[in-house]
């Protein structure tokens, strides 16, 4: 899916603001109608009002019900674990989290939107999290205190006030290890509970392999800001052309990957792309949507929702070898300032890759693979 | 360089509030974006509510007369604490909104960074390195002129680091610069490697506050370089 509107849309409705460097009174002050919303509650004021009060109102003030007028009966949300599908998986997935992390703050960092077709609105909402387990979580046991800190990019498809298709992409790796647990074993878990039972639950996965490789790339309109980072992404992905990829972002670039990658420069960014794709032979990639948004000092948000996948026949990051297919999906924001990208923040869930690799989430097992 | 005491003047009063935030007031009326992110005393936050925590876990005053620039974008303080310690902080405002913060200076003994996958990267991608990674065109707010005393300080930032290191593979990153009138402020954040064997590097931050001529020439410049922060545990899967 990509965005379908004339050149110049990306920039529509310029005050419709970011929620980056406001204060919360500010964004959670009731305001009227901005923008044509048809079919919206009158609470939303414009599409990141809505992105960010209905979650306040679902996570925070704890009317978890609203998700049943939030979200389309037969959504999908689709993560690297797994797609969940119906309404009602949101809401019973919503009152476990919240009994298990009830103080969890959800903090929008930013919320890149376009509008793709007249009245269907596409959101990209980097959400950072901050949670404590005072309650039972399924993955991590009884409550410990211990908090969590993770980014999170909900890229969501909204008609008529409901959220009809979601991709949702955590840093899990990060969480689990703020949990105090080991990423390799809670995937390897994870991973052995996969080969239980009919393992044709994870036919999603081939799918969207299929998808990726066969992908014809298409690209955003002459002058739209996602081109560049696309491009970029491309000479370094798919071309492998790291170094002419890196010329044009900013020698200052601010980096911040999975589970705790965190540097600056050239050099680093190189080094994340790098390390994923040095581990995945017979490597294809995509980008599957894009959005711009104006923000605030003259800089320009992107994001692009991505997927990779490749044979994992190299040692690296992930261990061993497992001569696995391995999928990849994300997204990357980056703020771009003078059209060059000065920060890159690339969220994907790397426990769901893991699980992948130690032969969860229905991969088959090659000859010659090791666990 | 001026020095704030106008609490008419905006500057001003954003120094007052930023001062007010640093010494860790509770119920701080300090404009504050939702998500600030702060790096301080070798600790990093997000939000709100987690940057108030830290300052009043570890409170920093400022002097009444400490250094100041502005721009419409941001802000850096530079000051010297009771006991002799030159500080830097620098935020990054939005409409007059603290957005983000640094501190360039102690770190507490409580100072922890999050473990994190390690990631092999050659900072420098050639063997002709220069101490001083950046772009003037990435800092539109800085004037032309400055740019080679912006570059210079990152290499008295890195020289005043007093551990020994690999001086040829240890670079700083330009991660805001501004001119304001004849002076200019620069963030730098800086990877230290180590001379000895086994290689291992650390990271500061390192806030320059200087004054040049009509000529580009330096004629003053005020350095704050943080302490050594924490190497975070590297994460194997």
């Amino acid at each position: 899916m990509t965005s379908a509107l004339t050149p110049s849309s990306w920039n529509q409705h310029p005050h419709v603001r970011s929620p980056a460097g406001r204060t919360i009174a500010d964004l959670l002050a009731l305001r009227s109608r901005q923008q044509p919303l048809d079919g919206f509650d009158a609470v939303y004021s414009d599409i990141v009002d809505y992105i960010v009060r209905c979650t306040h109102r679902i996570w925070e003030e704890k009317d978890i019900g609203l998700c049943r007028t939030h979200y389309a009966d037969d959504v999908v949300m689709h993560t690297l674990a797994g797609p969940s599908c119906g309404c009602e998986a949101v809401v019973q997935g919503t009152l476990g989290a919240l009994a298990a992390y009830a103080d969890r703050q959800v903090v929008a960092e930013d919320v890149i939107w376009s509008e793709d077709a007249p009245g269907l609105f596409y959101s990209s909402h980097r959400i950072t999290s901050r949670s404590t387990l005072e309650g039972s979580d399924a993955l991590y046991g009884a409550a410990n205190g211990a908090a969590q800190m993770a980014t999170t990019v909900a890229d969501c498809l909204v008609r008529d006030n409901r959220i009809v298709e979601e991709w949702l992409y955590r840093d899990n790796a990060r969480a689990a290890l703020q949990m105090q647990h080991a990423p390799r074993a809670v995937a390897l878990a994870q991973a052995q509970a996969d080969c239980l039972g009919d393992t044709t639950r994870h036919a999603w996965r081939q799918q969207w392999m299929g998808r990726v490789r066969n992908a014809v790339q298409a690209w955003p309109e002459t002058g739209h800001p996602a081109e560049g980072p696309m491009r970029l992404l491309h000479a370094a992905w798919v071309d492998d052309l790291y170094g002419q990829a890196a010329a044009a972002v900013s020698a200052s670039i601010e980096v911040r990957w999975p589970t705790g990658r965190t540097g600056w420069g050239r050099g680093y960014w190189i080094g994340c792309l790098v390390q994923l794709r040095a581990q995945l032979h017979d490597f294809h990639f995509t980008v599957e949507h894009w959005a711009a948004r104006p923000l605030p000092n003259d800089e320009v948000a992107v994001a692009l929702r991505w997927a990779a996948c490749g044979v994992h026949a190299s040692q690296g990051a992930w261990g061993p070898a497992s001569g696995r297919e391995i999928l990849v999906a994300g997204s990357s924001h980056y703020v771009l300032r003078q059209g060059r990208i000065v920060r890159d923040q690339t969220v994907f869930d790397e426990l769901a890759v893991l699980r992948q690799v130690l032969g969860g989430l229905g991969a088959e097992v090659p000859t010659g693979g090791e666990r | 360089m001026n020095t704030a005491t106008d609490a008419s003047d905006p500057t001003a009063r954003l120094l007052v509030e930023l001062a007010a935030l640093l010494r860790g007031v509770p119920g701080s009326a300090a404009p504050l974006a939702n998500t600030l992110r702060v790096q301080a005393m070798g600790h990093e936050t997000f939000g709100r509510t987690d940057a108030l925590d830290l300052f009043a876990r570890h409170p920093l005053a400022l002097s009444a007369t400490p250094h100041a620039l502005a721009a419409p974008d941001a802000l850096a303080v530079l000051d010297v604490t009771p006991e002799g310690r030159t500080v830097g902080v620098f935020a990054d405002v939005v409409d007059g909104v603290l957005a983000r913060l640094w501190v360039a200076g102690p770190v507490a003994d409580d100072a922890v960074t999050e473990a994190a996958v390690p990631v092999a990267s050659d900072d420098f991608l050639t063997q002709n390195r220069t101490v001083c990674a950046g772009d003037p065109q990435d800092h539109p707010r800085l004037a032309a002129l400055a740019w080679p005393q912006v570059q210079a300080s990152a290499g008295e930032a890195l020289h005043g680091v007093r551990e020994p290191a690999a001086a040829s593979s240890s670079q700083a990153v330009v991660v805001r610069a501004f001119s304001s009138g004849d002076a200019f402020a620069a963030l730098y954040t800086l990877r230290v490697q180590s001379a000895s064997v086994p290689r291992h590097a650390h990271r500061r931050w390192a806030l320059a506050v200087c004054r040049i001529g009509a000529d580009g020439a330096l004629l003053h410049r005020l350095l704050a370089v943080s302490e050594p922060w924490p190497v975070p545990a590297p994460v194997f899967f």
